[in-house]
């Protein structure tokens, strides 16, 4: 699925990724591909994300809003 | 004709300013291209954030206060932005008209009305006026963070929710172009979908580097249904004045890039006239050097002629 991390000070990441990790108001949640459409707050620290060739890793938000679209594209408004 | 001396003492002062407009020329222009680059950043954010806001609008039924469309309305508020400091063509005195205009528009209706300014130009004019001033903010640098504009921000909205005033609108300085600022008015609260997409539009210039990748905002057609977490009602709250603290931001970044280049050509200008207003003094200096030769050299044949005829 595609992800789009944009802050207003730039583009954080924007690519292809197999697993989203992050923290919401409610709890952790991971996103694989087929999650269904979801919009939530985000409160940090981190967003932790595993990519097409496997490798991890880890990008600092302090909060921000999480929108996941029917068609796997993944958009974080952060902070 | 003015003495050979001052003529050149002139020309030497002359030199001297237009290398400080031309220094202020180069430094505008590499400010400018910082500022716009700046602005540019925050796009897919923009665009990103105003997708999201059509999404949850379309799926609330109770809209949060700050999205209320007031019937009647008391008190009008105008912010308006300036920069700190002048020197930059007619950039604030534009946008200091428009405000006038509006406050005039506001007296006639017999409406209230109130500003708040950003920048020490808009401060200055209005306190000198007698203009009513809610709040004044100023030293907003060239890399601004959304902290540092947060306050402008928090402002606007706890005016509109403690019913201090029913609409809000700015007058600021669009960037169109390097060569071309307009002071615009726009209104920016109660949040309208229509204004949000004024803001994403207006981060884009219309010419130069910056223009390229035409984007187009087609609402996507959500036919699916969202799963909210927490709800909808709460995401909105925190929604909405993020995305004023976004315009706010957007607006006072947007100015800045117009005083970087409205300055620029200010500047260009005054470098140009300078380098005229030597060339015309250089003649002029010739000139007078020549006279005095010519008048030196006759008194000397004059003199030698009297010595001969003796």
């Amino acid at each position: 699925m595609k992800l789009g991390i944009y802050t207003l000070q730039g583009t954080l990441f924007e690519g292809d990724i197999k697993q989203l990790t992050t923290t919401t108001t409610v709890g952790e949640v991971t996103i694989l591909n087929h999650h269904i459409p979801l919009v939530s707050r985000l409160v940090g620290p981190i967003v932790r994300l595993v990519d097409t060739s496997e490798k991890e890793s880890i990008i600092k938000i302090t909060s921000g809003f999480l929108e996941v679209h029917e068609q796997g594209e993944v958009v974080i408004l952060a902070e | 004709m003015a003495s050979a001396k001052a003529v050149k003492q002139r020309i030497r002062s002359v030199k001297n300013t237009a290398q400080i407009t031309k220094a202020m020329e180069v430094v505008s222009a590499t400010k400018m291209r910082r500022s716009q680059e700046f602005a540019i950043k925050a796009r897919p954010y923009a665009i990103a954030s105003l997708n999201l806001l059509r999404n949850l609008v379309t799926k609330t039924k109770e809209l949060p206060g700050i999205l209320e469309r007031r019937e009647k309305k008391e008190c009008y508020g105008l912010l308006v932005i300036t920069s700190d400091k002048g020197l930059a063509g007619a950039l604030n005195a534009n946008v200091i008209r428009k405000a006038e205009a509006w406050i005039k528009m506001r007296r006639a209706n017999n409406e209230n009305s109130i500003l708040v300014t950003v920048g020490k130009r808009a401060k200055d004019y209005f306190e000198h006026k007698g203009v009513p001033i809610h709040k004044s903010f100023w030293g907003f640098g060239d890399m601004i963070s959304l902290s540092e504009t947060l306050p402008v921000a928090e402002v606007l909205m706890e005016g509109f929710l403690d019913h201090t005033w029913d609409e809000f609108s700015a007058v600021y300085t669009h960037f169109r172009t390097t060569l071309l600022q307009e002071a615009v008015l726009r209104k920016i609260l109660p949040i309208t979908q229509e204004g949000v997409e004024e803001i994403v539009k207006g981060v884009i210039p219309e010419y130069g580097k910056f223009s390229s990748k035409p984007y187009t905002l087609n609402p996507i057609p959500y036919h699916y249904e969202y799963t909210y977490e927490p709800s909808p009602e709460a995401l909105l709250t925190e929604l909405v004045p993020q995305l004023l603290r976004m315009h706010v931001h957007h607006m006072i970044l947007e100015s800045n890039a117009s005083e970087h280049s409205a300055r620029m050509v200010a500047m260009k200008n005054a470098s140009d006239n300078a380098k005229e207003l030597i060339t015309d003094l250089t003649l002029t200096y010739n000139k007078a050097r020549q006279a005095s030769i010519t008048r030196e050299l006759s008194e000397i044949t004059a003199g030698k002629e009297a010595l001969e005829s003796n």
